[in-house]
């Protein structure tokens, strides 16, 4: 089961994935490339709407305890609210992920995401 | 001795990390490169073969020469001002990563995991014949942007009684469109998709037997320690891919059979990871079947919820203590 992640390498800080197979920057090429027409891939017809995480509190990240914090003014640890065994209800809420959040694979590695917003 | 943490600050694995290290009485400096070049400053010296001097953020100041490990979790790409044109993000985008990451990756640590490492696994076709050269069962497998492969695929295993082959992603599950962000989970094909393949040539496709499947299996590989852990699907969705509904999913902490964790560690091994998540399904006969999912940052944390599995206490002592790469 594949739990790669929408956003890593595309613009990884350190290395991308692309640099694995590396390709030279692309460049129009001419005459053939009027007569090219693509079809949407066919992998893309059974997409579904991102579902949305659950709602979280307002949060910061405190550089002190060097964990996030819920930005109520009591400086309980996010991790305390929504993480942890044995009341985490869900994978969203465990791992703590910005919505859409319920997405396993948030925060796993993914090669080339075209869409990465970076 | 200081262990770096590379992780988004909206982490709470990297938050429970943070807790056990300082329980470990280990030094810790957690930060995330989306703060360079704004709150994340280096200034790196070439001296006697390594590179020494300190890396700065809003915590503190780390020696590079004291850092003993990075856990390099999910860290964010670096954020630049819109005012900057593209050629100048681009410029900072590059140079960064080549500054600031080329001197990381040089230092004589242990990476959990090696970024570049990790973007090597990530290719499903490098897993799948890693896998097998381990010695894991691995599943009918085609990858190809030609219909006639589809065809013959497909009707191979239904030839074969398997009856159903299933599609996933190479790479990237989700993709964001001005409909916004869609998701493509993993999907059964069978003899009636094939009547309309436009679009396959358009880039690779994946293609799988689809294993009759008992339950789904994700083991955690943390240096020498397996962590297997079952997961039964009670909704129909989340029989074919899991992720469908995760409030349908049970889980239970199970033995990883001793030919499995043989080819797991020689997988995890060539591939060079101190850390992966990796899938397989049961089938129906209680084989072991590697569908080519080798996740170097794959999820934990909410295995170790459901289960108490301790793998937080486990990395942490990888990082604190542990052998391996650098």
């Amino acid at each position: 089961m594949s739990t790669y992640a929408t956003k890593r390498f595309a613009a990884d800080p350190l290395v991308t994935a692309s640099a694995q197979f590396s390709l030279g920057r692309s460049t129009p090429s001419g005459a053939d490339e009027s007569v090219i027409t693509l079809a949407r891939p066919w992998g893309l017809r059974a997409l579904v709407p991102a579902v949305a995480g659950p709602e979280l509190p307002a949060i910061r990240y405190d550089h002190v305890s060097q964990v996030a914090v819920v930005d109520d003014g009591t400086g309980r640890a996010f991790v305390d609210i929504v993480g942890g065994p044995p009341t985490a209800p869900t994978t969203a809420s465990t791992d703590g992920e910005d919505p859409p959040s319920s997405e396993d694979w948030k925060n796993d590695f993914a090669p080339d995401d075209p869409a990465c917003p970076f | 001795m200081s262990i770096l943490i590379l992780a988004e600050t909206l982490d709470p694995c990297a938050d429970l990390m943070v807790r056990a290290l300082v329980e470990r009485a280990v030094v810790v400096h957690r930060m995330d490169t989306s703060w360079f070049p704004w709150q994340v400053s280096l200034d790196a010296r070439l001296c006697d073969g390594r590179w020494g001097g300190t890396l700065r953020s809003p915590h503190g100041v780390t020696r590079l020469e004291d850092i003993k490990s990075v856990w390099y979790r999910s860290p964010a790409a670096f954020v630049l001002p819109v005012e900057l044109s593209a050629g100048e993000q681009q410029h900072i985008r590059i140079e960064g990563k080549f500054g600031l990451g080329g001197v990381l990756l040089s230092l004589p640590v242990r990476w959990v995991n090696r970024p570049d490492l990790s973007a090597t696994a990530c290719y499903k076709p490098v897993q799948l014949v890693a896998a097998v050269r381990a010695g894991l069962t691995v599943a009918d497998t085609l990858i190809t942007n030609t219909g006639r492969a589809v065809h013959n695929f497909v009707a191979h295993h239904a030839r074969d009684g398997g009856g159903q082959v299933v599609t996933k992603m190479l790479a990237s599950n989700s993709i964001t469109e001005t409909t916004g962000r869609s998701v493509a989970f993993t999907r059964s094909v069978g003899l009636n998709d094939l009547a309309d393949l436009t679009g396959i040539e358009s880039t690779t496709h994946l293609f799988q037997q689809r294993v009759p499947k008992a339950f789904d299996c994700r083991v955690v590989s943390i240096g020498k320690n397996l962590f297997g852990f079952a997961i039964f699907a009670d909704s129909e969705v989340s029989k074919l891919d899991f992720r469908r509904d995760y409030q349908a999913l049970r889980y239970d902490q199970i033995e990883v059979p001793a030919e499995v964790a043989a080819g797991i560690t020689a997988l995890v091994t060539e591939l060079g990871l101190l850390y992966a998540a990796i899938d397989f399904v049961v089938d129906t006969d209680g084989r072991w079947v590697f569908i080519g999912d080798v996740n170097p940052g794959g999820q934990y944390g909410w295995l170790e919820a459901a289960t108490g599995a301790p793998l937080t206490d486990t990395l942490a002592d990888l990082l604190t203590h542990g052998e391996g790469n650098r």
